[in-house]
């Protein structure tokens, strides 16, 4: 074929085709794969719901703390309510 | 209609009606939640889903990588089937989809990379071709010097023997996008192949 080209190339193209066409493609095992990342990914969607949660405490124990700290402080403090109410008192 | 029904409905014409049937039982398995049910799928369809997949690449590592990502794809979108094609004509819809994205990131990095040497090295295809796998070689060589447009309308023309309505049917294009991709691919690959000797003749 190579020595005889057709004279219009479009027409080897066509044999090229043709040719390649019975081509054996390589040996692939694709499952295992594909299995572990369907299973990966499931596991992700049915821990969705946990991970908002975990989120969504995580995130209330912040501000919970942002009010505990300071109010707890001044509990611990016996000085700070006095320096609160005059702090020149002292002097 | 559940995808089971719509199947029974329908039928599976073109398929061979054992595997059809494995496939109802297997996609609504699946559907409620058996993942071995899909293994059974992917072991039934990978080779002509490689064989397919083959066209898009000749790397036998992204070969397999593409299989995957189309079973991966199918197993995600599989809610969404609704049986009114063979479960294989379906696949092969997204596996030509998977392709054509690819060659287009490949485009797109290929774009860089020539922007990038300035000075691109042209690839010379080799014409003394004797064997399939040479044939293949080659044909995938010259399909890859044209944008991914016009090489999937080409792959599809050539290799699967398609019509233009059953490309823009598949692909989601118009039946003229696909005529005038193919003219501009065809006039593109003439002109490669009489670059390098093949005919100097008139027709498109």
């Amino acid at each position: 074929m190579a020595n005889h080209p057709p004279s219009d190339p479009l027409k080897t193209f066509e044999n090229l085709v043709r040719q390649a066409n019975r081509e054996s493609v390589p040996e692939i095992n694709a499952m295992p794969e594909v299995m572990r990342r369907i299973r990966q990914e499931t596991g992700l969607i049915r821990e969705r719901p946990l991970i908002w949660m975990t989120a969504g405490s995580a995130l209330a124990a912040v501000a919970v703390m942002i009010f505990a700290i300071p109010a707890a402080s001044s509990l611990l403090d016996p000085l700070s309510a006095l320096m609160q109410n005059n702090p020149m008192s002292m002097f | 209609m559940s995808a089971l029904t719509a199947i029974q409905s329908v039928g599976l014409g073109g398929l061979d009606s054992v595997s059809g049937q494995e496939d109802v039982l297997d996609i609504n398995a699946c559907l409620n939640g058996n993942q071995e049910a899909y293994a059974r799928l992917v072991q039934r369809y990978e080779r002509l889903i490689a064989n397919q997949m083959w066209r898009f690449t000749r790397d036998q590592t992204i070969l397999e990588e593409l299989v995957q990502e189309v079973f991966v794809e199918a197993y995600t979108s599989l809610p969404g089937f609704k049986g009114k094609s063979p479960f294989l004509h379906w696949l092969r819809r997204i596996a030509t989809r998977v392709g054509y994205r690819f060659w287009k990131n490949k485009a797109r990095a290929k774009e860089r990379q020539e922007q990038f040497n300035q000075n691109p090295t042209e690839v010379t295809p080799d014409y003394n071709v004797a064997t399939p796998s040479e044939a293949g070689e080659f044909v995938a060589g010259l399909l890859d010097e044209l944008p991914p447009g016009e090489r999937m309308v080409l792959t599809l023309l050539y290799f699967e023997e398609w019509s233009t309505q059953e490309i823009a049917d598949h692909m989601g294009w118009t039946r003229s996008l696909v005529k005038v991709r193919a003219f501009r691919a065809r006039k593109k690959l003439k002109t490669m192949l009489e670059g390098a000797g093949y005919g100097q003749s008139s027709s498109i």
